[in-house]
């Protein structure tokens, strides 16, 4: 069978999934959490707790300020220790709210259990409703952005949304989070879609999964071989599937216009996560307060997949998998592909970090930028369509002209680019460069 | 004969025809040119270093020439220089100080501990998109050296992770303030040495853990300064550079030394 | 904190990437020209490894030179330098003498590619800019072509040469298979098809090539040739003919394969190796010079910055909005 893919451009990396057979594990409460301030893109929100204040699970400790904005919840019991400025897994240096939890130790799967199931009438659900639900919890893609999910789920009403895409493709290597997901929640994740068909008429619904995920695939046809409006598509194996564009190019072949949104096509996108997310926000009236992260690189001795309260520090996983902190050289929240790199242990996990890898000098280690020798790779690779060797030699020469401009501005970020380049050059960070040179510029 | 006297008379006839035309052209398209653009080019210091904000030092002088007035003066051409072209356009200046560039950190490696092996584009706002900074204070230089790279008149270099500013070389032309992604340089007369070299607005502990040298806002100099010249803010001092009078009264208070005399690092930078 | 803390690396995503390097390629490049090299050395002997030793050392000790001179970065050792001698070598007969071969050598690296900024900046091929340098200067050294197997030293023209000045009939005895294996008069590498075309095979399989600028070069010179033989077969030789002579297995597969100096794009490169299949046939038709591979590569290398303008990838995209 042919499967399909987005045609342009593209990379077939080691897939590396060493926790692809690993069921998710819980953790335990750690010692102190730093649960970030602001983990979304949009306006930051406004803290409601001072130093001290006792907290309950599922507190709001700052509220989302204006509609694009999303609130961020105390993940367990305990005291404000302190109000921060802390650097972040990915390099920033952000507000973070320091928690002294009531019950370091205590098994997370235990505080899970103490929440309660309710049933909700999914049918009898108003749409504000469910955007409102969506947005109190503080729901925000979790695939790496961090779009709050709300704001995403409320299209202007002159785009009608006829299909919505649920991306399981994790296409970047060593990441399994989704993939545990799929397989473990997939009924949880057909009942968090079920809500969001409510939110639109007549939408169909699309799963697209890579096809080295055969068993999320044959699970999830299981979990939705009763629902009409619901189907699981295959994709052939290739990065950067997961990509928005790239997703809508592969499942429906529609292409959204340049500097387009997927709305500009009828389409919403939503990660596998975010759904689970959904779930818990209708059934258990739980906020976002954790999510299932990928420990992996080379350097573990084993890998897995673990459920952590949000604002866990990446000791606390360094700890528990046994790892090897002096073999450490980069440590990279998200996928090697598009993952930043972060330079303290202490950094916490946020609502939008998929995986936490790390990783020694072997698997990549930076060498000098040599002359382009034009061989071609970074174009023929770019999902984009991009002249990346001519944009990057004009961003490097400081001439940023108009046509260029929109070349930069188009590109994803994937990294492909770069991945590909014999001579080392460093594509990407000069297509982020160019970026920050017209964000400069405005 | 005859040919020869044809083809001088073709040519000559070619040659009257075309320069009268071009006679006439130069008449008809004329454009009067104040020859004083020209005189205050050449009295300009000739870098084009933009600092003005117009395109080069011609580009000013048909400025200066056409509004008649000197009231955004070249940064670069110093007082004598300035009073030349005054002359020229027949106005009075007042001679303003020299101003040059000064940096408000001083966090060099030894007082702010490098907090990564950064290893991507060596270009400040690069570093960036990667981390907000690279030392443990997170208002710091970051000492990859935009700035370096922008000055035209060779007065920054790198030295112990941060940039120093040769007074001297610098004409003040301030093209090296906007390449600061951290926005921690500025602009001080020549004259007035006295700087705080900080720019950090965390608490005083904070600040302090973040590095040695770090202003913690104690609030011992304003005390100290019988100009009321220095003033504490949001943990941070700042000189008013109207009334600063040079006593270096507050150098000698500061716990932190975070109170410096500028114009001379090139010679300091390493110690404290 | 201690000062032995060990620093975490920060670096702009990805932090992974392919394993070829710019050494690796041109390394990889030299080594599948081992078999046609080795067929040169069976058809002229010893001089055949002079030719090649001396460009070799001639060309890396120029970039080493240039290297200390100059104020950008230059790896002499990057495997660039070599690959230029190497191939100036198969350019060159085997007869050529020292300073023929030290000029050459000097204008492929000087001319050819450190006046335009070094590696990946050039716009000719180096190789090609110090060859054709040489047919213009020295007209004579290179027409002088080691006839095959006659290790004495005498000389004799190529096969294409003969066909320029003594027409189609004089070309009675030749037979293509030999041609294809290189028992034919030419300098160092262009004779053996059969071996160029088998490291080639492996570059292409590695992608370290593109397939579509040989295939669309010699099929062009094929067709076009084809059509005039077919018109006249008494003055034009046959296509078949024309495909295993002179230089056009490797300039097809090495020459205007060249990285820094073909198109970057897909559609670049096949107006490239069309142009350059025209160029040729052109030249061999009707030119004054026997053999045209070499110019008409030359020629499309400066068309290849207008293909990369005017040629781009369909971006991504490029749709209507809404
Ligand atoms: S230019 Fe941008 S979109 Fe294209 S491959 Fe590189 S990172 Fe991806
Ligand atoms: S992949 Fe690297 S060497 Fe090849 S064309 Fe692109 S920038 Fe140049």
């Amino acid at each position: 069978m042919l499967l399909r893919t987005f045609k342009r451009g593209g990379i077939h990396p080691p897939e590396e999934k060493l926790s692809a057979d690993l069921a998710i594990e819980y953790g335990e409460i750690p010692g102190s959490l730093l649960v970030p301030v602001n983990q979304h893109i949009g306006k930051p929100c406004n803290v409601l707790v001072k130093k001290g204040t006792a907290v309950k699970r599922g507190d709001v400790l700052a509220e989302a300020d204006g509609f694009v904005s999303s609130n961020v919840h105390a993940p367990v019991d305990g005291k404000v220790q302190k109000i921060l400025n802390f650097p972040q897994l990915g390099g920033q240096i952000k507000e973070c709210i320091q928690i002294t939890p009531d019950n370091p130790g205590e098994s997370y799967q235990s505080v899970l259990e103490g929440d309660t199931f309710q049933e909700v009438d999914v049918d009898g659900l108003d749409r504000d409703e469910i955007r409102k639900t969506i947005a109190k919890a503080g729901l925000v893609g979790m695939g790496g952005a961090g779009f709050p999910t709300h704001v995403k789920l409320s299209p202007p009403p002159d785009k009608t949304i006829d299909t919505l895409i649920i991306n399981g493709a994790e296409c970047e290597p060593y990441i399994t989070a989704d993939h545990r997901l799929m397989i473990e929640k997939s009924d949880e994740l057909v009942r968090g879609i079920k809500i969001l068909q409510k939110l639109f008429d007549d939408v169909m619904i699309y799963i697209g999964i890579e096809e080295n995920k055969a068993d999320a695939i044959e699970t999830l046809e299981q979990a939705t071989k009763d629902e009409v409006k619901m189907k699981v598509i295959p994709l052939k194996t290739k990065y950067p599937q997961g990509g928005e564009k790239q997703l809508i190019k592969a499942v429906l072949n529609r292409e959204v216009p340049s500097k387009g949104l997927p709305m500009d096509v009828g389409v919403i996108v939503q990660n596998v996560g975010t759904l689970k997310a959904i779930y818990d926000a209708f059934f258990y009236q739980r906020p976002l307060m954790e999510r299932v992260v990928t420990v992996s690189g080379n350097v573990v001795k084993r890998a897995g997949n673990i459920l952590v309260p949000i604002g866990t520090p990446v000791s606390y996983l360094i700890e528990k998998y046994e790892i090897d902190k002096s073999r450490i050289k980069r440590l990279v929240s998200g996928g090697p592909m598009m993952g930043r790199t972060s330079y303290s242990f202490e950094s916490p996990v946020s609502k939008t970090s998929s995986a936490v890898l790390f990783f020694d000098d072997s698997v990549y280690d930076t060498r000098d930028e040599n002359p382009c020798i034009r061989c071609g790779n970074c174009i023929a690779v770019c999902p984009m369509g991009l002249p990346v060797a001519q944009v990057t030699e004009m961003i490097k020469a400081n001439n940023v002209t108009p046509d260029i401009k929109n070349y930069i501005m188009d590109c994803i970020e994937c990294g492909s680019c770069s991945y590909v380049c014999p001579a080392d050059r460093r594509l990407v960070h000069w297509m982020r460069f160019g970026k920050n040179i017209i964000n400069r510029e405005n | 004969m005859p040919d020869i006297v044809i083809a001088g008379l073709v040519l000559g006839g070619f040659a009257l025809i075309s320069s009268s035309g071009l006679l006439y052209a130069s008449k008809k398209f004329y454009v009067y040119e104040d020859p004083r653009i020209e005189e205050v080019t050449e009295l300009l210091p000739g870098a084009n270093c933009g600092g003005c904000g117009f395109a080069g030092c011609s580009a000013y002088a048909e400025h200066v020439v056409k509004e008649g007035s000197l009231e955004d003066p070249c940064p670069v051409a110093d007082s004598e220089t300035m009073a030349k072209i005054g002359e020229v356009l027949g106005l009075q200046v007042e001679s303003s100080e020299k101003m040059v560039a000064s940096l408000m950190c001083h966090g060099t490696v030894q007082n702010s501990e490098l907090m990564m092996d950064y290893e991507g584009i060596e270009d400040c706002w690069a570093a960036m998109l990667v981390a907000d900074t690279t030392k443990a204070c997170a208002f710091a230089c970051l000492g990859l050296g935009s700035c370096v790279e922008a000055c035209p008149f060779d007065a920054m270099h790198l030295e112990n992770g941060i940039v120093v500013i040769d007074d001297e070389k610098c004409t003040g032309c301030g093209i090296c303030i906007p390449t600061c992604p951290k926005n921690i340089l500025h602009m001080r007369p020549y004259s007035k040495k006295v700087t705080v070299t900080c720019n950090n607005t965390d608490k005083g502990a904070d600040a302090r853990k973040a590095c040695k040298v770090a202003c913690i806002g104690c609030m011992k100099c304003e005390k100290v300064c019988e100009d009321d010249a220095i003033h504490v803010n949001n943990f941070l001092a700042k000189i008013d550079y109207n009334k600063c009078t040079n006593c270096e009264k507050c150098v000698e208070v500061c716990p932190t030394n975070s109170i410096q005399i500028r114009g001379q690092e090139v010679h300091v930078a390493a110690d404290v | 904190m201690d000062a032995s803390k060990q620093l975490l690396v920060m670096d702009s995503s990805p932090q992974g990437r392919v394993t070829e390097s710019t050494s690796k390629i041109m390394n990889t490049v030299s080594l599948t020209l081992i078999p046609a090299l080795a067929v040169s050395v069976w058809v002229f002997g010893w001089d055949a490894v002079r030719v090649l030793a001396l460009t070799s050392v001639f060309c890396v000790g120029f970039e080493w030179l240039l290297s200390k001179w100059v104020s950008y970065k230059i790896d002499y050792m990057d495997g660039s330098a070599l690959l230029t001698g190497i191939l100036l070598a198969m350019n060159l007969p085997s007869s050529s003498p020292w300073w023929l071969i030290l000029i050459g050598s000097l204008v492929a690296i000087g001319l050819g590619k450190q006046v335009f900024g070094g590696l990946g900046q050039n716009i000719f091929n180096p190789v090609l800019v110090s060859r054709t340098f040489l047919i213009i200067s020295f007209p004579v050294e290179l027409s002088l072509w080691p006839k095959p197997f006659a290790y004495d030293g005498s000389t004799g023209a190529t096969p294409l040469g003969v066909l320029k000045t003594e027409g189609v009939g004089a070309l009675s005895g030749t037979s293509i298979g030999d041609l294809a294996m290189g028992q034919m008069g030419g300098s160092v590498g262009e004779i053996s098809a059969l071996t160029l075309l088998l490291g080639a095979a492996y570059l292409i399989y590695k992608q370290y090539i593109a397939w579509e600028v040989p295939a669309l070069f010699i099929g062009t010179v094929f067709v076009f040739t084809g059509i005039f033989y077919l018109i006249d077969p008494t003055t034009y030789a046959d296509p078949v003919f024309h495909m295993f002579t002179g230089g056009l297995f490797i300039g097809a597969l090495y020459m205007a394969t060249d990285m820094v100096t073909s198109p970057l794009t897909k559609k670049g490169r096949i107006v490239f190796g069309i142009g350059c299949g025209f160029f040729t046939a052109v030249i061999r038709l009707f030119g004054s010079y026997p053999e045209g591979v070499s110019f008409a590569i030359v020629l499309m290398n400066g068309f290849v910055p207008l293909l990369d303008k005017y040629l781009p990838d369909k971006k991504f995209g490029m749709v209507k909005n809404g």
